[in-house]
């Protein structure tokens, strides 16, 4: 039996590093990764340190540690600045865009320090060769994250007008045709997002997340445009794709809008019980706007659809006992609809305020209302 | 100007027999290859008695090796189309393809192969379909001849004769070896001659064959196979019957890291004793024999092309395995267990990817506890609370504890122990799953009478400062046995924030303040020193003062817990541990 925990000999790290590299991503893979990296600074050993580091870098990235992901980063820089051509740059580039897409949903960090990152990142991007393929592509990502939708739109014009040629900091092709989606989601031209969609949609365009993680933002637009049926094909496949991934906050929550106007409580409910639990340990922004808001709108239906109450297994997680009905674990389903929209738009005011524009707050108002339809 | 390539054909050869094969033998598989398809094709034509004939013979100095077989032949055209393009026009690549769909054979260049061993190959060939007898040389420099005769005595077939080159001879037994290896399966008999005098006929069949896999007959097969003596098998098929064979099970634990190793034979011949991926990932324990029509072969034919029809299969075959796993907990637990307890590992991995298993299987698997090694069957039996450790070293501290406490507490340190009981409670709704860590010890360590504790927290206070150069915090508890006097803690959080502390303070002022920014400290000591209140010297410390001589007795207290959990002593630790034991030494004497 492989005791990977028991890390005596610098061999015993250097093979729990190899199994970390094929490893899925859990807690316990992320608590090893951080114990190797102690352990190879034990030993002083700077390249097994940069592999074990990297290794927990993507647990952290992929369990949506985002805090603990941002705090490791510089380290990556430093070491290969004051090491030059000693280890993995590309990969630490690569990781740089992990960086840049998640900084924006904190709001405490000001714009001033996303647009002098924004620079860094450039920079390096183009020290290595990269082209606006690739760094328009990032950027079109912030600016959207921040509301800046005409500098969005520039830097996607830029990005088209690049030559499409591969290139190796290059997202593959169907995480990027997944990330454009969301430039045409978000201006609701719903049409031309499931048009696009096709070469993920019909399976030409997969990787490890698409279309695991495109199906839940495309059930939307899909109800939009009256294609139900592939609407439901889409929330089905997405259940399915999601597997209880508990990492995969903003996928899951994504279905609770479909699932509550289908009057689907109960897997809309499990959904929520099973991902409430990780936000406690993330502090994103965006993430919380998301969960407040769509667990709002499957509140709001249950209100609607004749379920006064709702019985709920939070164990107090959550400071909800005010909304109780008296029985245990019993809420009021209109109550707890004011209290997520009421977080929901607390969230997204923090965002807008350090954006300066109502981007957030508007986004929630137009979900709230879109429900209206169908419930 | 539009140009064609100029080839050169002997370097093209010595790419091709550098590159393409991994080892010179296999040109015998090429030649006895183009014997089956030739056999097959004329097999389409109507009954034969078919044969494949070996022959190794000394010609003066030289040796040679002839393979003769009595297949649809060769005419004139075929032969041009055949043996002396490489490469070829789209009328060839037609033929090829419709070639491809009944033989093994589909590349066109296995000929080629023979150059590695010879440096003239001699094709003798009469088609069934015509009256010439064709007579083909190539040579190893790129040049050929070809040359037709009605007159010489042939009948249906071909010759292939190589001389082999002086430094690749051969021995009967090396020879008798290859053909085994590669054509044992072929169901064609293969004759053996050597210098005129018949050897032996090679000739068998697969054990699933002939009614369905059989005990020690298909056990006997798996030692000669893999050279080791397995005592379980599970046979394996597809969903089209297309892929058949045998899995055997490993006799002895194997690890994640372990390849496979399985034999695989397209159509009854070999392609791969090596082969690393015909099965999933996580059936590491299993070794396969399959034989296959329909997978496809690489160029080379060594190993398999990865299409739709090669991942449908390695699915398929991995169910076979759980389906048997499944079957064998009905028919014979016994021997359920006895896998399971040797690839508890491997297992466990499976049933983490598939509930289904998981939900099977789940009991039965085994874990190191405080009380040796259990199912977690009789684990449950125990209680409703299944206590487990995702830790070695924080259970090396606790099982002492746990064992006086008659608790039974699981080692979950090692590899999908602490993944498996977290599925487990998910799905287990008649017992409590408590994962615990050393920050806070579950409900091993309990807590004290609030009186003694409010009496005892004023001189808690005082030993503290004693240990606030350590940066841990003293905490009482009270736990079994009291002979161990403290418990030590190293707070993970802790450490990664002193971790991202150091990052943060070695990055410039854009990367600081990002991470300034987002990442929140804990505001928590270093580590933790549980004080056991059962333990003697824990009491009379916290009952008096004995100045002078407490400070080290708590840093004492302090480094043996360190050292009892296994945590290496810094170097401000051991002198502290030096000074501390000098200082003792001279009050003593």
């Amino acid at each position: 039996m492989a005791a990977y925990n028991n890390l005596e000999t610098i061999e015993d790290v250097q093979n729990a590093v190899n199994y970390l590299a094929g490893a899925k991503t859990t807690l316990d893979n992320k608590d090893l990764a951080f114990k190797c990296i102690r352990k190879a600074m034990f030993f002083k050993d700077l390249d097994l340190e940069f592999e074990a580091r990297y290794e927990f870098l993507q647990q952290c990235c992929f369990l949506n540690y985002q805090e603990e992901m941002i705090a490791q980063y510089p380290w990556f820089l430093k070491i290969c600045d004051d090491n030059p051509g000693r280890f993995r740059y590309s990969s630490v580039l690569w990781a740089f865009k992990w960086v840049l897409n998640i900084l924006p949903a904190f709001h405490n960090v000001p714009l001033e320090r996303i647009n002098a990152l924004l620079t860094e990142f450039e920079r390096r991007y183009r020290e290595f060769g990269a082209t606006d393929r690739v760094i328009q592509y990032s950027f079109l990502k912030v600016y959207s994250l921040i509301g800046e939708n005409e500098k969005a739109r520039e830097a996607y014009e830029a990005y088209k007008r690049a030559p499409n040629k591969w290139e190796r900091l290059m997202d593959c092709s169907a995480c990027e045709l997944n990330s454009i989606l969301d430039i045409y989601i978000d201006n609701k031209d719903y049409k031309t997002a499931l048009k696009m969609a096709q070469p993920i949609l019909n399976g030409e365009l997969t990787c490890a997340e698409v279309p695991m993680i495109t199906y839940p933002k495309l059930i939307i637009p899909a109800m939009e445009m009256g294609e139900e049926e592939l609407a439901e094909d889409m929330a089905y496949k997405a259940l399915k794709e999601l597997n209880s991934a508990t990492e995969e906050v903003e996928g899951y929550c994504q279905l609770l809008p479909y699932l509550s106007v289908k009057g689907d409580f109960v897997t809309a409910r499990k959904i929520f019980e099973a991902q409430f639990p990780s936000l406690k340990v993330r502090k994103s922004d965006f993430m919380l706007v998301y969960f407040y808001m769509y667990s709002g709108i499957m509140f709001k239906c249950m209100a609607r659809k004749d379920k006064p109450t709702v019985k709920l297994a939070i164990n107090g997680a959550l400071p909800l006992e005010h909304l109780q009905t008296g029985n245990e674990g019993e809420y009021y389903s209109e109550k707890l609809q004011q209290w997520f929209e009421e977080m929901a738009l607390h969230y997204a005011s923090l965002l807008d305020n350090r954006n300066g524009n109502n981007t957030y707050k508007e986004f929630v108002e137009y979900k709230q209302g879109w429900v209206e339809k169908y419930c | 100007m539009e140009s064609i390539f100029q080839v050169n054909l002997s370097g093209l050869l010595k790419v091709l027999s550098d590159n393409l094969y991994s080892h010179k033998e296999v040109f015998i598989r090429e030649l006895l290859q183009n014997a089956v398809d030739a056999i097959s094709a004329r097999k389409k034509e109507g009954t034969f008695k078919e044969f494949i004939e070996v022959e190794l013979f000394d010609r003066g100095d030289d040796q040679v090796l002839k393979v003769r077989d009595n297949g649809i032949g060769l005419n004139q055209e075929e032969v041009t189309e055949f043996l002396s393009r490489i490469g070829s026009s789209s009328k060839s690549q037609d033929a090829l393809r419709r070639r491809s769909e009944d033989y093994i054979g589909q590349f066109g260049i296995g000929l080629l192969s023979c150059f590695m061993v010879t440096d003239e190959i001699n094709v003798i060939t009469k088609s069934l379909k015509a009256e010439e007898v064709v007579i083909w040389n190539g040579r190893v420099d790129g040049t050929y001849s070809t040359e037709v005769s009605e007159e010489i005595p042939q009948e249906v077939g071909t010759t292939v004769t190589l001389k082999m080159k002086d430094d690749l001879r051969m021995t009967p037994d090396q020879l008798v070896g290859l053909l085994k290896l590669y054509g044992e399966f072929l169901g064609i008999p293969i004759e053996v001659f050597i210098n005129g005098e018949r050897r032996e006929t090679i000739f068998n069949s697969f054990p699933w064959n002939n009614g369905g896999p059989q005990g020690d007959n298909v056990l006997n097969f798996g030692r000669e196979a893999f050279n080791e003596h397995f005592s379980n098998y599970i046979p394996l098929t597809d969903s089209t019957g297309k892929t058949k064979g045998i899995g055997y099970i490993f006799p002895r634990p194997t690890g994640v890291a372990t390849s496979q190793h399985n034999h695989v034979y397209i159509k009854n011949m070999l392609i791969a004793t090596n082969n690393k991926d015909l099965l999933p990932e996580w059936a590491f324990f299993v070794r396969a024999v399959v034989n296959s029509s329909n997978l496809a072969p690489t160029a080379s034919r060594e190993d398999l092309y990865k299409d739709k029809a090669f991942y449908e299969v390695r699915e398929e075959l991995g169910a076979s395995i759980i389906e048997y796993l499944i079957g064998l907990s009905q028919s014979s637990p016994k021997s359920l267990e006895n896998i399971i307890s040797i690839h508890n590992q491997a297992l466990k991995s499976t049933a983490l990817g598939n509930l289904d298993f998981f939900n099977f299987i789940s009991d039965w698997f085994i874990f190191p506890t405080s009380e040796g090694p259990l199912s977690l069957e009789k684990i449950k039996k125990r209680g409703k609370t299944i206590a487990y450790v995702p830790d070695i070293d924080d259970f090396r501290q606790i099982v002492p504890i746990a064992r006086a406490q008659n608790r039974l507490i699981i080692n979950a340190g090692y590899i999908y122990d602490a993944d498996i009981l977290h599925l487990a409670s998910g799905q287990d709704r008649d017992h409590v799953y408590q994962r615990i860590d050393a920050e806070h010890f579950g409900n091993i360590l309990k807590p004290l009478d609030i009186d003694v504790y409010d009496k005892a927290q004023e001189r808690l206070m005082k030993l503290q400062d004693y240990l606030l150069n350590y940066d841990c915090e003293l905490e009482i508890k009270q736990f079994e046995p009291g002979n161990i006097p403290a418990i030590y803690n190293l707070s993970n959080k802790k450490l990664m924030d002193r971790d991202v502390g150091r990052i943060q303070d070695e990055s410039n002022d854009l990367w600081a303040g990002i991470t300034g920014a987002i990442y929140e400290p804990s505001a928590s000591f270093n580590s933790k020193l549980y004080l056991n209140y059962n333990n003697p010297i824990v009491k009379k410390l916290l009952e008096k003062a004995h100045e002078g001589m407490e400070e080290a007795l708590i840093q004492s207290l302090y480094f043996n817990a360190m050292l009892m959990g296994h945590y290496p002593l810094n170097q401000q630790e051991l002198e502290g541990m030096n000074n501390n034991l000098i200082y003792i030494l001279n009050k003593t004497y």
